[in-house]
């Protein structure tokens, strides 16, 4: 759905790009977390790809519409989501979301069912100005599903919302996928990224680092070990236990059989050791 | 592509209306009409109010101001009194030296007074003393007004009307659109607009056709308190509405330059500045300007004159209705290029 190849843009065009030489693919259906610190490019690959900034070089596709031109009709099979909420002031929710509705030329979701879905009901006849920025984020991410949208384009979408609000998005996100959404997510917090995709692109000051799946990536960097906490004796003890060593499984099926075991950690990395050990830098830098 | 069209004009009128960009072009209309109706005289009267100081034996001019005139002169008889009679604003002097009759003449100015009326009051009295020397008692020259000729002259105060309807109409539909742009871009709001199937050649006529239906509003207020219901309101709703197309396409073009408002002040002030000179050459007939008549401003109160004080010359209005047309095909695809090129291109 989604094909960039040697993808370069700059803003000053001295010889400083802000990304150089990016390439990826997104298969249909698939949620493609693109993920990097502030700064890394990712919100500049993203307005390329939703026509906010031009092709310079390289080549962009998005549902086969080559993006050096992208036709109107792109724009009624995508839906973005922008990480700052981007909504008229002086209009209320409904009339917001109404507004946008009429642009499109296909059926479009009745915005008031979108409201009800990201928990803002109550507040659709008020105007915009009014809400806390966690219900404009909230009113812009039901705006992207107006167009019911093939490829999705979702930009921070827990940035600035509350831990009930960040789990009912990411509900969202895989309901939309399961509808067959291609979904496009920026971000740079990896747990929301670890929790909902099914492949991650590390960037990292305008390249991509690594393209791979969450589990693999964590797999791949993370230790192959097995840490048990088990009373023995009386006492607490620790054990660090490789499955693949011969004794190690052994003892560790010795401590599960004797029902000594009180916890059991496998050490597969973190996507921010992850991207950590690939860029030198961390995820929040 | 008409729904998407409506949507944006509804979307225009809600900002207009709650920006309260409505309510201030109605406050500023009403204001207009109440200058119009109650500050401003119908009638500027030029009394001279001359200190006249005839310095001649037979002294025939003071006498005769004195005698047949009496309220249009001050004589005096001494340097003095004349001096100090002319330190009055207004006062216009003059000194009449010669033996028995006029020799020379001298007229003392302020330094206010129009060319115009300096020239008049040179001709008059040169035509004075002439009659004098020719044993002729001094008096005025005839003076005939052809009112059927050029129609009949407005009233100061009304024929201020096209100029404010113009002023108020366009200029200030400039500005006000200029700033509904430039919130659009503080929200971020374009950005969403553009990831959606509408166009910007939709997005600069939905703002326009909002910005003219505000200045008709303002039009139709404006006259009604001014000149009354008895107007010409084809010609004059026609020309406010395409002079306000054309105007705010402009000033969208121009604000798409600016990051910000305070960027955009100084240019718009410029411009305007320039928009505005066909209101000189409408109060001064006799000036002309270069390329001035290539301004869209200049049609546009020219036809709205001809509409509130008709002269019977219908063509004025018919080309000024033609030139707002052709400025407007002119305008409209250099707004989209420029929008598309500061907007996507630049990303601005």
């Amino acid at each position: 759905m989604i094909k960039v190849e040697e993808l370069f843009h700059s803003y000053t065009g001295n010889g400083r790009y802000a990304i150089a030489g990016v390439s990826f693919e997104v298969e249909k259906g698939e949620i493609f977390g693109f993920l990097g610190p502030n700064g890394a490019g990712k919100s500049t690959t993203q307005k390329i790809l939703t026509g906010l900034l031009p092709v310079q070089t390289g080549r962009v596709a998005v549902a086969g519409q080559d993006m050096r031109r992208p036709t109107r009709s792109l724009f009624n099979r995508i839906g973005v989501s922008f990480e700052n909420p981007n909504a008229y002031r002086k209009l209320s929710g409904l009339e917001n979301l109404a507004f946008h509705a009429s642009l499109y030329d296909v059926p479009t979701t009745d915005p008031m069912a979108l409201l009800r879905r990201v928990g803002l009901t109550e507040a659709a006849h008020r105007r915009v100005g009014t809400y806390s920025k966690g219900m404009q984020q909230r009113l812009v991410f039901a705006r992207s599903l107006l167009n019911r949208p093939d490829i999705w384009f979702v930009d921070e979408p827990t940035a600035g919302v509350d831990p009930t609000t960040t789990q009912a998005i990411k509900e969202i996100v895989r309901e939309e996928r399961e509808r067959g959404v291609t979904v496009f997510l920026t971000t740079n917090n990896m747990h929301v990224a670890d929790a909902l995709c099914d492949r991650v692109a590390f960037l990292n000051e305008g390249k991509i680092v690594t393209v791979d799946s969450p589990r693999e990536l964590k797999l791949k960097y993370g230790q192959k070990v097995i840490v048990a906490e088990h009373r023995s004796e009386g006492r607490l003890k620790r054990e660090v236990l490789s499955p693949l060593v011969e004794g190690d499984r052994v003892e560790l099926q010795r401590l599960l059989a004797a029902g000594q075991v009180e916890t059991l950690h496998s050490q597969e990395a973190t996507l921010e050791e992850v991207f950590i050990k690939l860029a030198g830098r961390g995820l929040g830098g | 592509m008409l729904r998407r069209f409506s949507a944006l004009v509804a979307r225009d009128i809600k900002l207009v209306v709650r920006n309260h960009h409505l309510t201030i072009v109605v406050a500023v209309a009403v204001l207009y009409a109440l200058l119009v109706r109650f500050l401003i005289p119908a009638e500027l009267a030029f009394e001279p109010n001359l200190v006249i100081w005839d310095r001649t034996a037979t002294r025939a001019i003071a006498t005769w101001y004195r005698e047949t005139e009496p309220g249009r002169a001050k004589v005096v008889d001494s340097e003095a009194a004349y001096e100090e009679a002319l330190r009055e604003a207004n006062r216009i002097g003059v000194k009449v030296t010669g033996d028995r009759l006029p020799e020379e003449l001298e007229l003392t100015f302020q330094g206010f007074e129009g060319m115009r009326s300096r020239r008049l009051l040179e001709a008059i009295f040169s035509f004075q003393v002439t009659a004098m020397l020719r044993g002729v008692p001094p008096g005025f020259p005839a003076t005939v007004l052809r009112p059927g000729e050029g129609g009949e002259q407005p009233a100061l105060n009304l024929s201020l009307v096209p100029v404010l309807v113009l002023f108020e109409a366009a200029m200030l539909g400039m500005l006000l659109s200029a700033v509904l742009l430039f919130g659009e871009k503080d929200e971020q709001t374009l950005r969403a607009y553009r990831v959606s199937p509408g166009g910007i050649a939709e997005y600069l006529l939905a703002r326009s056709l909002t910005m003219s239906i505000l200045a008709l509003i303002s039009a139709a207020v404006l006259t009604l308190l001014t000149v009354g219901p008895a107007a010409n309101w084809p010609v004059i709703l026609a020309v406010v509405f395409l002079g306000s197309m054309t105007l705010t396409l402009a000033a969208m073009v121009l604000a798409s330059l600016f990051r910000n408002v305070g960027q955009f002040y100084l240019p718009y002030f410029l411009i305007t500045l320039v928009l505005m000179l066909p209101m000189v050459v409408y109060f001064q007939p006799g000036m002309r300007l270069p390329l001035i008549d290539l301004l869209p401003t200049y049609p546009l109160v020219y036809a709205l004159r001809e509409a509130y004080f008709p002269t019977g010359s219908p063509g004025v209005m018919t080309g000024a209705v033609l030139q707002l047309l052709a400025t407007l095909a002119v305008v409209l695809p250099l707004a989209i290029l420029t929008f598309r090129r500061q907007l996507v291109v630049k990303d601005v």
